[in-house]
This record gives C-alpha cells, sequence and structure tokens, in this order.
C-alpha cells in the first residue's frame, strides 16, 4: 500500500497523496465501519457478523496476494548442501504441528523425501507459530482444515488456534511474520509458516540452515515451490472453482468470506493463498470518490506490473483485478 | 479557594484508577460468568472452542517479574557503587546520564534488540545452563530443567527486562546516594577506609530509596508488553516447569492477543480478567511495600 502511494503520488506528478498507516487487520476493518477511514485493507474480507451491518453499502475486492510459505532449519539437509528442497504434504505438516510426527527421521516425511531420506536427522521436531492472532494463521489453519480431518475436528481455524504441539513442549511462538521467520532460522530442527515476502527477503539465509517446503497439491496431483508462477497459478484455478460453483464471478457486494474459503486448497496451482483485500464505501463525496477510484483503477492496472509491488508480493491474474475494477464501478459520487 | 482547588486535584488520579478498575470488572465480567475461577486456575487458550485458562500467563508474569527485579536490583546497585565510589566524578555524570537516556529508548528497540540480538546469545547460553545445571530439578520442575529450543524463553525475556528496568531503579537509588548527608558520610569514613565496606554502609543508610527503587522498577516489569511479547516465545497453554522454555506473561498476552480478539465472543472479556488481575497483583505488591516503608 505504502509503496503503490508512493509510486500513485510520482505517476500523478505529486498531484494526488494516498495515505497508508498499518493498524492491523481487526482494528483497519472496525475504524472503517466507524467512518474514521476513507478506505481500508485487510488480510481477511470483512468478518461476517460486522458484513451484515454495513452490507449493500460497501464493496471489498482483492488488490494483491501475498502467499504463505513453509521453511524450515535442518542443516543436514539444508538447500546449500543438498542441492533440494524438503516436500512436504498437508497431511505430513498437519500432523507435525499435532504431535503425531515427533520428528524429522519420521518414515512419512523420508517416505516423500526418498533423495534426504538418508539424512533427515532423528531430532524433535519445534513447531513454531504466531503467538499474536493473525491473517497469516487464518490462511495457514484453513489450508490445514481442508486437507486434514483429524486438523479439521481437533484443532481448526482461526487466528488464534490452541496448537496440540505446543502441549508437548515442542512448540513456541513468535510475534509477527519477523519473529517466526527470526526464530526459524536461529532454531535448529524448527519449522514454520510465514507470509512468502518474509521468506523471498531471507531466502538465502534460509537456504544455509534449510529451505522452503515444496508443498502437494492434492487436487492435481504436483509439487508446487512457492512463485510468481505457481500462486498465481492457484488463484486463478481457486477462481474458477468459485465461479463454476456459483455459476459466476463472485460480486464485490457479497460476503467474501465463504468465497475466501474455497481459494485454499485450488484445483491447481501452490496450495495457501492469502490476498490483500481493500475495502470502499459505495458512496462519497464528489472529489473524493473520483481520487479513490482513479487511485485504485491505478493499483488494479499499472500498479500490478512488478516494478509497483512490493518485492515478495504477488501481482493478482487478470480475471481477479477484474473483480476490483468492477467493484470502482460501483463507487460513486453523492 | 487554589486549596481545594489543589485537593479536588489531587483526587483526579484516584478516581481515574476507580474508573479503570470498574471497567475492567465490568467488560470482564462475561467471562467470569462463564468460567468462574478457572480462568485463572487451569491452563488454556483455544479461541475456536471460546475456551480460556490464563494461569500459564499469571504464574509467568510472577517468574519473570521476580527474577527481572532480582538481575535488576544487582545491576542497578553495583552501577550506582561504581559510579560514586570508584569513578572520577565527571565520568559518574557522564554514566549516569547515559543510564537515564536508557531509560528514554522506546520499547520495541529493545524488543527487537532482545529478538535479533540478545535471543541468539541466550541460545547458547541456555544451552550450556542445560546441560550443566538441569539437574538442580523436582519433579521435573526447576530452572534449567528443560532443553532450551532457540534463545525466545522466559529467561531471554527476563533478562531483558532487567535491563529495561534497571535505569529506574537506579536513578532512585543514586539519588538517594547523593543525598546521604555529610556528617553522614564523614561517620563512615572515620569507621573504615575500606570501600566496599564504605558502599554497603551507605546502601544500608539509603535502604528505603533501594527499596522503593526497586518497587518502582516492578511496576515497570508488570507492565511492559512490547518487549516481553517479542522474545518470551509465546506458549499460551503450559505453566512454564524450567526459565529455559517459551512462556508468556500477563501483559505479553493481552498485547499479542487483544488486536483480533473482536473476532471471538469471550476472548475480549477474559482479556479484561487478565489485565484486572495485573492490576489487583499490582496494586497488592505495591501496597506491601508502601506499608513496610512505612513502618521503619
Amino acid at each position: 500500500m505504502q509503496k503503490w502511494s508512493r509510486d500513485f503520488l510520482a505517476a500523478t506528478n505529486g498531484g494526488v497523496r494516498v495515505n497508508y498507516q498499518s493498524i492491523g487487520s481487526g482494528a483497519g476493518a472496525a475504524q472503517f465501519i466507524a467512518g474514521k477511514l476513507d478506505y481500508g485493507a485487510s488480510d481477511v474480507p470483512m468478518p461476517g457478523d460486522r458484513y451484515l451491518n454495513i452490507s449493500g453499502k460497501f464493496v471489498q475486492f482483492p488488490v494483491v496476494i501475498g502467499s504463505i510459505v513453509v521453511v524450515y532449519n535442518v542443516p543436514e539437509i539444508a538447500y546449500e548442501k543438498t542441492g533440494k528442497y524438503l516436500r512436504l504434504t498437508g497431511d505430513v505438516i498437519a500432523d507435525i504441528y499435532m504431535g503425531k510426527i515427533k520428528q524429522w527421521c519420521d518414515d512419512r516425511i523420508k517416505q516423500l523425501n526418498p533423495d534426504l531420506a538418508d539424512k533427515l536427522p532423528c531430532r524433535d521436531i519445534i513447531g513454531v507459530h504466531r503467538s499474536d492472532g493473525s491473517g497469516t494463521t487464518a490462511a495457514f489453519t484453513l489450508w490445514l482444515s481442508k486437507v486434514s480431518q483429524e486438523w479439521n475436528s481437533t484443532v481448526g481455524w482461526s487466528y488464534t488456534v490452541k496448537w496440540p504441539r505446543d502441549e508437548l513442549g515442542l512448540g513456541k511462538g513468535g510475534k509477527g511474520n519477523e519473529g517466526v521467520a527470526q526464530a526459524v532460522l536461529e532454531t535448529p530442527y524448527s519449522i514454520g509458516y510465514i507470509e512468502y515476502a518474509y521468506w523471498w527477503a531471507n531466502r538465502k539465509k534460509y537456504d544455509q540452515v534449510g529451505g522452503v517446503a515444496e508443498l502437494y497439491n492434492r487436487n492435481d496431483g504436483q509439487w508446487y515451490l512457492p512463485s510468481v508462477e505457481s500462486v498465481q497459478m492457484g488463484a486463478a484455478s481457486g477462481l474458477q472453482r468459485v465461479a463454476q460453483k456459483l455459476g459466476r464471478y463472485p460480486d464485490p457486494k457479497e460476503d467474501w468470506n465463504p468465497i475466501s474459503i474455497e481459494f485454499s486448497d485450488p484445483p491447481k496451482g501452490y496450495p495457501i493463498m492469502a490476498f490483500v483485500y481493500v475495502f470502499l464505501w459505495t458512496e462519497y463525496p464528489q472529489d473524493k470518490a473520483q481520487l479513490l477510484r482513479g487511485f485504485f483503477y491505478w493499483v488494479l492496472t499499472e500498479g500490478q506490473k512488478p516494478e509497483h509491488i512490493v518485492e515478495g508480493y504477488i501481482p493478482l491474474p487478470k480475471e481477479l483485478a477484474e473483480i476490483g475494477l468492477k467493484a470502482l464501478e460501483l463507487v460513486k459520487a453523492k | 479557594m487554589i486549596k481545594g482547588l489543589l485537593a479536588s486535584l489531587s483526587l483526579v488520579p484516584l478516581a481515574i484508577v476507580a474508573l479503570l478498575i470498574t471497567l475492567f470488572i465490568a467488560e470482564s465480567w462475561p467471562a467470569w460468568e462463564k468460567y468462574g475461577l478457572s480462568l485463572i486456575t487451569t491452563a488454556d487458550w483455544d479461541p475456536v472452542r471460546e475456551s480460556y485458562g490464563i494461569l500459564p500467563a499469571i504464574v509467568g508474569t510472577l517468574v519473570i517479574s521476580a527474577l527481572a527485579v532480582t538481575i535488576a536490583a544487582f545491576l542497578a546497585i553495583s552501577f550506582v557503587a561504581v559510579s560514586y565510589e570508584f569513578l572520577p566524578p565527571r565520568a559518574a555524570v557522564v554514566l549516569g546520564t547515559t543510564m537515564d537516556l536508557v531509560a528514554a529508548v522506546p520499547t520495541v528497540v529493545f524488543g527487537l534488540w532482545g529478538l535479533f540480538v540478545l535471543a541468539p546469545i541466550m541460545q547458547a547460553a541456555q544451552e550450556i545452563l542445560w546441560r550443566d545445571l538441569g539437574w538442580l530439578s523436582y519433579n521435573g520442575v526447576g530452572p534449567f530443567a528443560v532443553e532450551p529450543r532457540g534463545g525466545t524463553t522466559v529467561l531471554t525475556a527476563a533478562l531483558l527486562l532487567a535491563i529495561m528496568i534497571t535505569p529506574f531503579a537506579a536513578s532512585v537509588i543514586r539519588e538517594g546516594y547523593a543525598a546521604v548527608p555529610k556528617e553522614v558520610v564523614e561517620a563512615i569514613h572515620s569507621i573504615t577506609s575500606r570501600r566496599w565496606e564504605i558502599v554497603r554502609l551507605k546502601l544500608a543508610y539509603i535502604r528505603q530509596y533501594v527499596f522503593s527503587g526497586l518497587v518502582l522498577a516492578l511496576g515497570r516489569a508488570f507492565g511492559e508488553t512490547v518487549a516481553v511479547a517479542m522474545v518470551v516465545g509465546g506458549n499460551f497453554v503450559n505453566v512454564i516447569r524450567a526459565l529455559t522454555e517459551p512462556g508468556v506473561n500477563v501483559s505479553a498476552l493481552i498485547a499479542l492477543q487483544f488486536p483480533n480478539a473482536h473476532a471471538y465472543v469471550y476472548m475480549v472479556p477474559t482479556l479484561f480478567a487478565a489485565a484486572l488481575l495485573l492490576a489487583v497483583i499490582g496494586f497488592a505488591i505495591n501496597a506491601t511495600a508502601v506499608y513496610f516503608l512505612l513502618r521503619r
């Protein structure tokens, strides 16, 4: 957002300044509703109960993808030494965080990684997670809930969940993405999940102590490393699935909570998905309506080019950007 | 007229505290109603099932604060003694000013330093403590009884906190040290010329300053959120058995969980209950401190 607002300021030759401040998703949505902000941004859609309160008076749409990756610290099989990344299925990751898989040398991890099998150490896995409530945790645990029946019934998905691995004394928390990213880097034999951008910025360091997991998409039976292409493929195929179910593309005026769930574990591509959503009112004073439309039109078109996107975030596939463009048509002057 | 105005103004802080406590009680009421005392006597943090028990955070607060104040007492007293008795006056002034500046550093800076500098050092240190002193335990409970899993633990949080609160304790103790009357100083010097003996006698003379300084530091330790939240490890479901484990304290729990608490029905009341408890424990400790100060 900040980069977009800076780049837009330059694109309009200093004509338009859009302010953005990071105050946390929950607070962002609350203050948007309270009318303290002209627009809101969040890593989850407008929560269901709040949606009902302002339904019809606002639009929401994704502006960029911030996928989630699984990183690990296992020096014996570090990418720098082996040239290989660990392959993990959602099922195995769920069982790791549930404590059913205790050590790195577990047969189920070996089976997925025959080339690394003899190097996997018999050391306890330390499961790192967010200690603050976060949309990242919600997206990660949603994926685990979808691919593991047992995870869904015993843990579930939420901003914060009760981590079974913590109860075993083999889990720990980190505050924010930077906290988890740092904990995995400094704790041998740990595993953690972080936003794509945080891995991207530190990927050389992760390669020294471990790496990033190649994840299994159970729907197409393929393995995917996180990349712009694989994540965009996931988003696009998720959208197709939503469109098939609804018989149309999702509408910016509807409740996006059930829709966002459909993007997780998509038919094709990288399996964990997280969007940044923008909330706009449908009515503004004349000048503001025009400015906000102009800014977000730019964000959804020119702003999607790599040079305008913060490193580590992923541009929307065209079909998804068009939902936002449709939303802008609904933003009108009073 | 002015006297009356001032008198009523002096009641303002009291009124604010009373208002806060009332707010805490009111906001936390649904949680007490639903969970009863099990809210503070059990260990659980399961928002999906709306099940909360904050015993781990309460134990964490007591352990982390006590340890932090103990370490800070050593740091602050030796700092004051060294700067007044062993250093030239000018150096003492420079050191004292530096110490005051440390108190002004934003806590998030301490937190980042703790996460990126202190925690990695502590990781190695705790490995050694666990290996060599891990046997100091009873039923699996002991200071270093649990194998450390990375640097962010209760011990790291307590040490970081100790460093953060030392300037507060030191500034009060320093005031006292500088205010020892000349006659008393001369009397002490007439008894002994050994420097550590002088320090000991002076500290005994200003023990109320030392005590107040430490109580002030304890208050800071109780309420500090950001820095602790960053290095404490964040395990909400187990009561710690060792300092080398990840844990949490009440203030960090509130700071970490409040931003998204409104997504749940009972998390907000639970966090207000935690705040209420923090206030009650804080008052109890301060009241005890005041009682001991006045008794002497």
